[in-house]
């Protein structure tokens, strides 16, 4: 054998050697661009929902409710609305595009709205043609989302649903040739080679958007000739595998295009809402121009920082465009003349409310807790309703100011929480934990375990109440001082607010103004654990002692507790569990999750109704009644309570719509010059104030009947008479004894005149 | 002399009749109003032993309560509502039951209940849907909620009566 044949064989398996190589290293690449690009391939954040506002005669919302929602979901007010975002405004009337939303029950198309308002309530609501609509809803506002560990957010948007402007302007910026090159770009590569040598060191450039996709994808950024070969291959193996669609519908999908906190927007569907909060198919020319520009560099291009670079950037697009034809010449001077026009502030930030979403996880946990929220891109819808958020946070923040001003309260020491129901369904509709409501600290509304002092009062007279033939609202029972022996040798010695006793006096009275003395006397006359019992009926599970103490709120409930409780009652004695979460669906709009709306009658409505109506007089006379002038003909039901030292101030009150529970106290557990009418009930009034209260539905049931009563006598009057009260009883128990007006008992009169007496 | 006797049986009468009143009252107290708390300053029993006030007994102020203004509604004979908003959502929940989307009757039920929570009918729908998904427990429940605002004898009540 020659020498030369050697060094031929030897070059010859070197060269082998190699090629088995290379082409083990194209296999090896091959096999990650298919099993890393085919199916899933991102970890996608899931998104939470508020409640979508529904829109129909006779709803509660004002002109002022609806315009600030359709600023939060980014809708365009325009002068006359012509597609899907806009709206237009003329005196008491709304001309509104709707977006249309794919909701669980159904879908929603487009359609214009005409909608007209008196003072807080919808008057009319027609179609594009002034037919009545019976209802219609707008799309739910996002309000937050569960990300992956690497932060990253986007909303996936199918290739078809791009404007394709959108599409264009990207390949005449960003790649020219992409739907004639299969991978890369000879040019592109000399002309960024070119610039590398002329800077004498490795400035980038020249990929085409498959390149890109490889990068962000496979690669990396770093600039090395190792990593720029594998880029080449790998986008070569990328178009042999998938289509020029499949390719862009990717990029359009992964690119990255700025940072808000720690959350990475990528993709043009997320960075449309981010930057516009609006879709994508409602951007006009300059704002895609903006988002295309962006690709350049996200930060120095950031429409709220960098504000004169994003400007000369999108003009720059804005030429390419024009010179490609995309846009007319004519409409280029105007439209590089337009503002940017970003949102006033980033769509959401990684928690918008902090206190609510802090329940919405607990309740994902809790109730769902096999589903992969941080990757499987579930949307969740909640019964947020950002409008009333908004006003509870305001109310708060601004109460407890005002309330510190007001007593000279050390700055910054008064706290509150305060959580809004819808009463029948349940659902939370606000909650706050603490007095700066954008704070994600301690939870107050979920974890304050704070002495209730006389929330506890309606628990003990609905116990009472559940006894007929015993009690009713007139039954006389007294409000007199005593001395109770506890076993373990200490006295307990109650006493009224005010020091007072009032002597004999009806249980609705004793109630309403929340009379100490009369209700520990009621209580342990009933057994503090029968009260006890009742309170776990309501919903609410305790391990208090059965201590006397408790009878007048000795024992601590949360703000959510509280809810629960006052919640059975407002419900007409139906206990439903309090809930955010009203479903989940899945990336592809599965049911992944539903909310059974569990209900549970717990007691006889017929003894709500009673207890309902001692708390109507609680806000009519007794020490709710600062509220009559604030609210005119507007029926409420509430109960005060303020424990010793007036340590804690609490409101439960509810209109026809809602139920508030509210706290103000202290993290140190001091005193405050506080009681539960001065303190939370304002907060209360302010807030239900701002989301407009409605008149409870006071409906008697079928087993309750109405008399015309003398409170002082716990007997059967006449409706003319002074002072005589109409009560309601359940079916038998109303009182035998009738009196005339003077309070002379019927027999006693008929005998007197029998007698000439 | 007549009259004097005649005055003095009529005092005797008078006496008799007040002492009867007296009884009556005290009977009363201790009959009729006997499930109120005994007065004075010993508390209810309960097992726990309550001792004399030590301290002397505050004034009383003068209570005189006044009627409160507390407005009750009748329970609606809710046929059919005069919302068209809640009848539409009514109307399109009944479409749901009978194409069997039980969850897309319930979900639209649910919304007319936020409309109107005391309007009967929205129970029944509530009370069908979940029966008919199998959830007997909880239709039970609804048609319960549903009776405890109805007017009895109308069909919506027998209606619900029936899922009961």
């Amino acid at each position: 054998m020659s020498r030369a044949f050697k060094v031929l064989k030897f070059f010859y398996q070197i060269g082998l050697i190699c090629v088995l190589l290379v082409a083990g290293y194209m296999v090896w690449l091959d096999f990650r661009v298919t099993s890393e690009f085919s199916g899933r391939k991102w970890d996608l954040p899931s998104h939470i929902y508020a409640r979508p506002l529904e829109l129909f005669v006779g709803a509660s919302v004002s002109q002022e409710e609806l315009l600030w929602e359709l600023d939060q979901l980014g809708y365009r007010r325009v002068g006359s609305a012509r597609s899907a975002g806009q709206y237009s405004v003329a005196e008491n009337r709304v001309q509104l595009f709707v977006r249309g939303f794919d909701f669980w029950d159904q879908t929603e198309q487009p359609q214009l709205l005409m909608i007209e308002f008196s003072g807080e309530q919808i008057i009319a609501l027609n179609d594009a043609n002034y037919r009545a609509l019976g209802i219609a809803r707008l799309e739910p506002l996002r309000i937050g989302g569960i990300f992956p560990d690497q932060v990253e957010d986007r909303l996936p948007v199918a290739l078809g649903d791009v404007p394709p402007l959108l599409v264009a302007t990207l390949i005449q910026v960003e790649d020219r040739a992409f739907f004639e090159h299969r991978g890369f770009s000879i040019r592109g590569i000399v002309r960024s080679a070119l610039n590398n040598v002329v800077a004498g060191d490795i400035v980038g450039g020249g990929s085409t958007i498959t390149q890109q996709l490889v990068k962000n994808f496979f690669v990396g950024s770093e600039q090395t000739i190792s990593r720029k070969v594998k880029e080449l291959l790998m986008s070569v193996l990328l178009e042999i595998h998938y289509s020029k669609e499949e390719i862009l519908e990717t990029y359009l999908n992964e690119v990255f295009l700025g940072q808000s906190g720690d959350r990475a927007i990528h993709g043009f569907g997320m960075a449309s809402w981010h930057y516009f909060r609006q879709p994508l198919d409602e951007l006009g020319p300059e704002k895609i121009a903006l988002l295309v520009g962006m690709l350049k560099g996200p930060y120095n291009y950031n429409p709220w920082t960098r504000v004169e670079s994003a400007l000369a950037r999108r003009n720059v697009v804005l030429d390419l465009m024009a010179q490609d034809g995309l846009i007319q010449a004519g409409t280029l001077t105007s439209l590089k003349q337009s503002p940017l026009g970003p949102a006033s502030r980033p769509l959401l930030s990684l928690n918008l409310f902090p206190g609510y979403m802090h329940l919405v996880l607990d309740e994902l946990e809790q109730e769902y807790g096999d589903l992969d929220f941080q990757s499987e891109g579930y949307d969740i819808f909640t019964s947020l309703d950002p409008w009333v958020q908004n006003q509870l946070e305001n109310s708060i923040s601004k109460g407890v100011e005002s309330l510190e001003r007001g007593y000279r309260i050390d700055e910054g020491h008064l706290q509150a929480a305060g959580i809004l129901t819808r009463i029948g369904s349940g659902q939370i509709t606000a909650l706050v934990g603490g007095r700066d409501p954008k704070f994600d600290g301690f939870n107050r509304a979920l974890f304050a375990d704070r002495a209730i002092g006389s929330l506890i009062k309606p628990v003990v007279y609905l116990t009472a109440l559940q006894h007929p033939y015993k009690y009713t609202l007139s039954t006389l029972i007294e409000d007199a001082p005593f001395i109770l022996d506890a076993p373990n040798g200490e006295t307990w010695v109650p006493q009224n607010y005010d020091g007072l006793a009032r002597g004999q006096l009806a249980l609705y009275s004793a109630m309403a103004n929340s009379l100490n003395l009369a209700t520990a006397r009621l209580g342990l006359d009933l057994g503090v654990q029968t009260v006890i019992d009742t309170l776990a009926i309501l919903g609410v599970q305790t391990d208090w002692p059965d201590f006397p103490a408790y009878l007048l709120g000795a024992g601590g409930l949360t703000p959510l507790e509280v809810s629960t409780l006052f919640h059975t009652i407002a419900a007409d004695g139906f206990y439903s569990p309090l809930t955010t979460i009203q479903g989940i669906y899945d990336a592809e709009g599965q049911q992944a999750g539903i909310r059974v709306r569990e209900i549970e009658q717990r007691i006889d409505p017929a003894y709500v109704h009673l207890i309902q109506y001692a708390m109507q007089v609680v806000m009519l006379e007794g020490t709710g009644k600062s509220l009559v002038s604030r609210f005119p003909n507007i029926a409420l039901a509430g109960k005060t309570g303020t424990t010793n030292d007036s340590r804690d101030s609490w409101f439960a009150g509810f209109d026809g719509q809602h139920l508030g529970v509210f706290w103000v106290g202290r993290d140190d557990n001091k005193a405050m010059p506080l009681t539960g009418a001065t303190g939370a009930l304002e907060l209360w009034s302010t807030t239900f104030r701002a989301i407009g209260a409605e008149s409870i539905n006071y409906v008697r049931p079928p087993n309750v009947e109405y008399f015309w009563v003398d409170p002082e006598k716990n007997a059967r009057t006449d409706d003319n008479c002074a002072g005589a009260v109409y009560l309601p009883y359940a079916y038998g128990s109303e009182p035998t004894q009738r009196v005339r007006c003077d309070g002379v008992g019927v027999v006693e009169d008929w005998l007197n005149r029998f007698l000439g007496l | 002399m007549f009259i004097g006797l005649v005055d003095k049986k009529l005092e005797q009468l008078k006496y008799m009749y007040r002492y009867f009143l007296a009884i009556t009252g005290l009977a009363l107290v201790l009959g009729g109003c006997a499930s109120a708390p005994p007065s004075g300053s010993r508390a209810p029993a309960g097992g726990s032993v309550v001792i004399e006030s030590a301290t002397p007994e505050p004034t009383v102020p003068e209570y005189v309560p006044e009627a409160p203004r507390v407005v009750v509604q009748e329970p609606r004979v809710v046929e059919s509502n005069q919302n068209p908003a809640l009848d539409s959502l009514v109307d399109q929940s009944l479409r749901f039951i009978s194409e069997r989307h039980y969850s897309r009757a319930i979900a639209t039920a649910e919304r007319a209940m936020s409309i109107d929570r005391y309007d009967p009918r929205v129970y029944l729908l509530l009370a069908q849907a979940h029966k008919f998904s199998g959830n007997l427990a909880l239709s039970r429940q609804y048609a319960e909620r549903g009776l405890a605002i109805s007017q009895p004898d109308t069909e919506t009540s027998r209606a619900l009566e029936s899922l009961k």
